[in-house]
């Protein structure tokens, strides 16, 4: 009775008392988990306060005398982003920090004030990841409906995993495709493209919904103004840097924009046909097709990655690209519910399978060294069967599952 | 909800019992992260590798370093002799056929239970391998360890300057009482850094006032 009565109670807090219990959940992990990306692409947003702009050359011309070595695999605006947030924080973040930084070494997890370094450089996506969830609420106007798409994200536990466990970037742009939706929902095309066009300075990623936002112009003028909108606003950030070898190596060639032609159908005379951009073709077509009524954008937008995903090698922080939308159509269709965790579920468990100690227990790093002794999935399932075979097999059914999903939701559309 | 409890949870559960729970699985527990690897060692025929160390703890059971075996074309036995005070006390051998180019290497042994304080000798040797095909074993030049035990020495005693990049494990005696030294340790080091811990604690107390007062004030 107790129990019930306190579930009751739960479900009748506020939105702010939502929300506050969501960030003292943030507040418990964000300190205790480690992915070395979050130090690595902080170091190298360091040299901002230095005064280097061109990040991809400075790295290209000097690696030989830096302690880290790894190139910046983002696009421009993640550096400026990351840097100027570092100059803000640097009296939080106090002296020692540039050497945690720096420090090459195996015992920079040792290091006092590691705790403090984790949870502020985490604090600008903790600001977004509450941000999304007031932005998927703009996306509904019923007040049961905005306050469960606020709990379904905030309260998923793979998005808080993905954001504060593998602390990547992905947040940035995911916030700005959120508003951009919103945007898009209250007619304003030309912002709502804009606004992809500068999230996709952070990670191209957002340029694939493009095509669909324009769609939802009326005229085909407004058509061009949009993709005008959209591709200027992106290249505004991008030309400077096109000339600079390294940045066309690292950050425009990186990363889904090369994975996404590995998976072809070779049809003879060095022609392939690409299978993900085959159903993201089929999808965008079908779009088309429906120009009769106003295109469901979080559907397409969630199904645009459900089909990447499944036929290319992706990295784990790729996956909360689709998870706002995936919460959107949950809570539009509760009955799918299942369904979608599982897909998520799915896709989850590849990269965990993956043969990197950072996927799985090397992330419990901060609480000591010995973790990165413990074997890795991947190695304890050798003992008994092929951990490839494993990974393609679960890859396989996640695909199925988003199949599925994406069928479903479409239907949805043709139904209504 | 059933959703924000169970989220709940599971945050409650990755942050404070998953990780004694991993560390159960741990059979031997590394005494520290290996140092970099700055350089390689050859080991060959009468070129024997060894290294002065004094030991961390009780129940030294594994020497781990990283070898390169270019090619992988030395099929020979690669052998570890832990002595002290002169005396072979552990012996252990590893055979070239799964020695890969650059791999990390354990060598076990039955655990040393009383090791903890003494200085042993670790001697790597490779009698039946030619020089052309020598076992390279990876030195360190960061001073993971003040004391002046820690050395490669050759011959008579001579130093060479280096330290091997090595790993040692322990076999502890309780896994529970490993588990419970996380998290006193972890804690340890979170209040170090104490103006950071105080302030944390009191915006976690804060919110959590405020959620509780706010479910009892919930009709």
């Amino acid at each position: 009775m107790k129990l019930f009565n306190f579930l009751t109670k739960v479900e009748t807090l506020s939105v702010k008392s939502v929300i506050i219990w969501a960030i003292l959940l943030r507040l418990i992990i964000a300190p205790f988990f480690f992915h070395p990306d979050i130090k690595v692409y902080n170091y190298q947003s360091s040299f901002l306060k230095e005064g280097v702009v061109n990040i991809y050359s400075y790295l290209s011309e000097n690696k030989s005398h830096l302690p880290l070595k790894e190139d910046f695999v983002y696009f421009p605006l993640a550096y400026f982003f990351i840097g100027t947030y570092q100059i803000i924080a640097t009296p939080f973040l106090g002296s020692d920090f540039p050497n945690w930084l720096s420090d090459a070494s195996s015992q920079f997890t040792e290091k006092i004030g590691i705790f403090r370094y984790l949870l502020i450089l985490k604090l600008p996506y903790l600001i977004l990841d509450i941000l999304t969830g007031l932005g998927l609420m703009t996306l509904f106007k019923n007040a049961v409906d905005k306050k469960r798409v606020l709990t379904l994200w905030l309260f998923n536990p793979f998005s808080i995993i993905l954001i504060y466990v593998f602390s990547n970037i992905d947040i940035i742009p995911v916030f700005l495709t959120v508003v951009s939706i919103s945007l898009a929902l209250k007619d304003k095309l030309i912002f709502s493209a804009v606004l992809l066009g500068v999230a996709a300075s952070f990670k191209a990623f957002p340029l694939i919904y493009l095509p669909f936002l324009i769609l939802l112009g009326k005229s085909l003028s407004q058509k061009a103004l949009i993709c005008l909108a959209g591709l200027i606003s992106f290249l505004i950030f991008i030309l400077p840097f096109l000339n600079t070898p390294a940045f066309r190596e690292s950050a425009l060639l990186s990363g889904l924009t090369t994975r996404a032609f590995l998976s072809a159908l070779n049809i003879g005379f060095n022609e392939t046909i690409i299978i993900p951009f085959l159903f993201l073709g089929l999808l965008f077509f079908y779009a088309v097709d429906k120009l009769k009524k106003p295109l469901d954008l979080p559907k397409y937008y969630l199904a645009i990655f459900l089909i990447m995903f499944s036929f290319i090698h992706f990295h784990i922080q790729w996956l909360l690209w689709f998870i706002p939308y995936l919460v959107v159509v949950l809570v539009k269709d509760s009955k799918r519910q299942f369904l979608g965790y599982m897909v998520l579920a799915l896709f989850l468990a590849v990269p965990f399978l993956y043969q990197d100690k950072y996927m799985n227990v090397s992330l419990f790093s901060i609480f000591g060294g010995l973790y990165h002794s413990l074997p890795t999935p991947f190695s304890v399932i050798q003992k008994i069967y092929d951990p490839y075979n494993l990974q393609s097999l679960i890859h396989t059914l996640a695909a199925a599952g988003s199949m599925i999903l994406v069928f479903q939701v479409l239907k949805d559309e043709t139904d209504n | 909800m059933k959703l924000i409890i169970s989220t709940t949870l599971i945050i409650i559960i990755a942050v404070l019992i998953l990780p004694g729970l991993l560390i159960l699985g741990l059979r031997d527990v590394p005494g520290k992260i290996q140092p970099s690897m700055d350089g390689v060692f050859r080991v060959y025929n009468n070129q024997s590798l060894n290294q002065k160390i004094k030991v961390q703890k009780d129940g030294l059971s594994i020497i781990g370093v990283s070898i390169k075996n270019a090619n992988l074309q030395n099929k020979n036995d690669l052998v570890l002799e832990v002595s002290e005070s002169s005396q072979v006390i552990r012996k252990s051998t590893v055979t070239g056929y799964i020695i890969g180019d650059g791999d990390f290497v354990k060598f076990k042994f039955p655990p040393i239970t009383d090791s903890m304080g003494k200085e042993m000798m670790l001697s790597f040797q490779s009698p039946d391998s030619k020089e052309a095909e020598a076992f390279e074993i990876f030195y360190t030049r960061e001073n993971y360890s003040n004391n002046t035990t820690e050395k490669i020495i050759e011959g008579k005693n001579e130093d060479l300057g280096q330290r091997l990049s090595y790993v040692d494990f322990y076999r502890p005696d309780s896994f529970i009482q490993n588990a419970g030294l996380i998290y006193i340790n972890i804690f340890q080091r979170f209040i170090q850094d104490y103006i950071f811990a105080g302030l944390y604690s009191v915006v976690m107390l804060i919110g959590i006032y405020y959620l509780a007062k706010q479910l009892r004030e919930t009709n």
